[in-house]
């Protein structure tokens, strides 16, 4: 255990500390334990700030006071009521069908209804992903970024 | 592995990042000092211990190391560089308080959102920390700090405060063991 806590940050393990690991519980969960602490420790502080941040824009607006950080830092604002109401007709128009058709016709059309149905939820799914493509972008760059948590 | 992937690519990050400052795009410093000036605070609280003087010094270095940017090589890694600018700016203000306080100490002046896990468990470090600091002279102190909240290597740490790698590791080592221990009765029945 001391060789273990004698190396470095990101140290290759000595193979034979790493065999000792595998076959000992106690070390074993000792070692998970301080790497859980040493990231967490860690994350605290390689937290970006947001570009809203006071002390942010007081220093580029020493740098460059035309400097604006609104506009570099905006996240695209997406307006979800369009999609939740189409997403609701489709989602209604499916479970009424199910409901309201009469047997004869849901017999008959059954497979040929749940194909389109099937086909315009899928469209419905890649047209919204694609012209939101900016923001998930964004949001998974962001979120990446902040959960890398070894900035420094 | 991961975590030194993950280490290349701050690293490469970061290199661009001063590139384009370089080449005059002012967006890509702003980016910089959205990545770092958690670390600078820290360091400034334990420095100055009040939050006006902080301010002034988080302010002061970043316009440093924005005058100073052509200078850098690239020998180091950017961030190793901007704590070096951050410490040699802290120890020669005349604003620094004597004692250096450990950023164990400051642990609420950040407002994360963490798990009840995690939580226990930074509580858990910074009493270890906390500890392993009372047993070092003063002015090794920041090397525990460097290593466990600013996630720096040995020779990085040596690097920015002039410290023999020795030193830092055997300080380290001294914390990292009474942290063990301290594990050992915090995990209690799962060893």
């Amino acid at each position: 255990m001391d060789i273990y806590l004698s190396l470095d940050k990101h140290q290759h393990i000595p193979f034979l500390v790493t065999c000792h690991f595998l076959t000992c519980k106690k070390c074993r969960t000792k070692v998970v334990t301080l790497k859980k602490i040493e990231t967490i420790s860690a994350k605290q502080y390689s937290t970006p700030v947001s570009y809203s941040d006071k002390t942010l824009a007081a220093i580029m607006k020493q740098i460059d006071s035309s400097f604006s950080v609104e506009e570099k830092n905006t996240m695209p604002h997406v307006s979800m009521t369009k999609w939740i109401i189409s997403g609701l007709f489709i989602l209604i128009s499916m479970v009424s069908f199910g409901i309201f058709a009469i047997p004869e016709l849901r017999q008959g059309m059954y497979a040929l209804a749940t194909s389109v149905f099937a086909i315009v939820f899928t469209l419905f799914c890649g047209v919204f992903v694609a012209s939101n493509l900016d923001y998930f972008i964004k949001q998974i760059e962001t979120h990446t970024f902040i959960s890398k948590g070894s900035l420094g | 592995m991961t975590h030194s992937l993950a280490r290349t690519e701050t690293a490469h990050r970061d290199f661009t990042l001063v590139k384009r400052v370089l080449n005059g795009d002012k967006t890509a410093f702003a980016q910089l000092i959205s990545l770092y000036e958690r670390k600078i605070r820290g360091m400034g609280y334990s420095f100055f211990k009040n939050t006006t003087d902080t301010e002034d010094f988080v302010q002061d270095v970043f316009l440093k190391t924005y005058t100073k940017l052509p200078t850098f090589r690239g020998d180091s890694q950017f961030s190793t560089w901007l704590i070096r600018v951050a410490y040699n700016t802290a120890i020669n203000s005349k604003k620094r308080r004597k004692e250096y306080a450990s950023l164990s100490e400051n642990f609420d002046l950040i407002d994360t959102d963490y798990g009840p896990e995690e939580r226990q468990l930074r509580k858990f470090t910074s009493k270890a920390v906390q500890e392993a600091i009372k047993e070092l002279p003063q002015n090794y102190s920041i090397c525990l700090d460097m290593y466990f909240f600013y996630d720096f290597a040995y020779n990085e740490i040596s690097v920015i405060t002039g410290l023999p790698v020795n030193t830092v590791k055997s300080n380290v080592f001294r914390a990292k063991k009474l942290l063990k221990t301290k594990l050992e009765d915090f995990l209690g029945d799962e060893l």
